[in-house]
């Protein structure tokens, strides 16, 4: 059970050996050791890929849930077009996003291939790329800024530190154009309209 | 509030409309402003941020932003980061419910 466990953590994060692990678990012959260099965690793609190769015991390319040797939910990560089979390009997908499935989120915050190929033709256009751009960029000035950046990749909203409706203004000052005096815009005492911008 | 040139000639992205180095003393932002006033023709009170960007940043107004205050200096209406969030026909609808809430004229200040 303990071997399972490790196998179905270690899947999430594009595993080599694990599956060897898996097969050797549920008593099927274990497939063969990994090429050199291959380790159970972050070893070359290969492996895999190798060990699905293995698995597909008719040798048609594709694996089917019969023929994968592993939980279901992975299958079903793997299966990015739900049809039941996974092929060397979804597998290859899975492997480019960590294991992961397509959906944005987490660390990358979508900034992978396999989440910005929306369409599912295993490539990234302009328009695809220019979407992730539109979302990113909240305020629509045109720029992604660090702070843009940061809520992007992370998948969280843009903290707003704005003081909010309902809350006293803020005690900062700033200086009258052509004039020698400071107005403290915590201190206004009258409805007073503030448009921030500049000449550019 | 005139703050940081947005698209400074000198930034990543210069303005085509006007070309405009980042002022780097007060002194130049104030000459900027009086030049935004006279290209804009504006007769409203223009304030002018220190070059620490103090006011901006307590209020997260780059590149522009619209705000009301009331007249207990509370924050009556906050518009969204600009330019999409900058919603002037937003600001004014606030502004009219403020001012039928009060009998109090309204200032402007930029």
């Amino acid at each position: 059970m303990r071997l399972l466990l490790i196998a179905a953590l270690s899947l999430l994060l594009l595993p080599v050996g694990v599956l060897a692990d898996e097969a050797d678990e549920e008593g099927a012959a274990p497939p063969a050791p990994p090429p050199a260099g291959g380790g159970r965690r972050g070893g070359p793609r290969g492996g895999m890929l190798e060990r699905l190769k293995q698995m597909d015991a008719n040798g048609d390319g594709t694996i089917t849930r019969e023929e994968f040797r592993g939980p279901a939910r992975f299958f079903d990560r793997l299966d990015a077009d739900g049809d039941g089979e996974l092929t060397t390009e979804e597998v290859e997908r899975a492997a480019s996003r960590g294991g992961r499935s397509g959906r944005a989120g987490g660390r990358s915050g979508g900034l992978t291939p396999g989440a910005l190929d929306t369409d599912r033709d295993n490539k990234v256009s302009k328009a695809e790329l220019d979407a992730w751009f539109e979302k990113a960029d909240q305020n629509g000035d045109g720029f992604v800024d660090a702070a843009e950046w940061t809520a992007a990749l992370s998948g969280r909203a843009l903290r707003d530190p704005a003081p909010a409706v309902g809350a006293s203004a803020p005690k900062v000052k700033a200086k009258r154009l052509g004039k020698d005096e400071h107005v403290d815009l915590g201190q206004v005492k009258r409805i007073t309209v503030l448009i921030f911008g500049s000449h550019t | 509030m005139y703050i940081r040139e947005a698209h400074p000639s000198d930034g990543w992205r210069p303005a085509q409309h006007v070309k405009i180095e980042d002022p780097k003393t007060l002194g130049e932002r104030e000459d900027v402003a009086k030049g935004c006033s006279g290209a804009l023709e504006l007769s409203m009170p223009f304030l002018v941020d220190d070059m620490r960007d103090t006011v901006a940043k307590a209020y997260n107004a780059k590149p522009d932003r619209l705000f009301i205050l009331d007249a207990q200096s509370k924050v009556a209406y906050r518009g969204d980061r600009g330019p999409r969030g900058f919603k002037v026909d937003e600001m004014v609808k606030s502004l009219e419910k403020l001012l039928a809430a009060s009998s109090k004229p309204a200032a402007e200040h930029e």
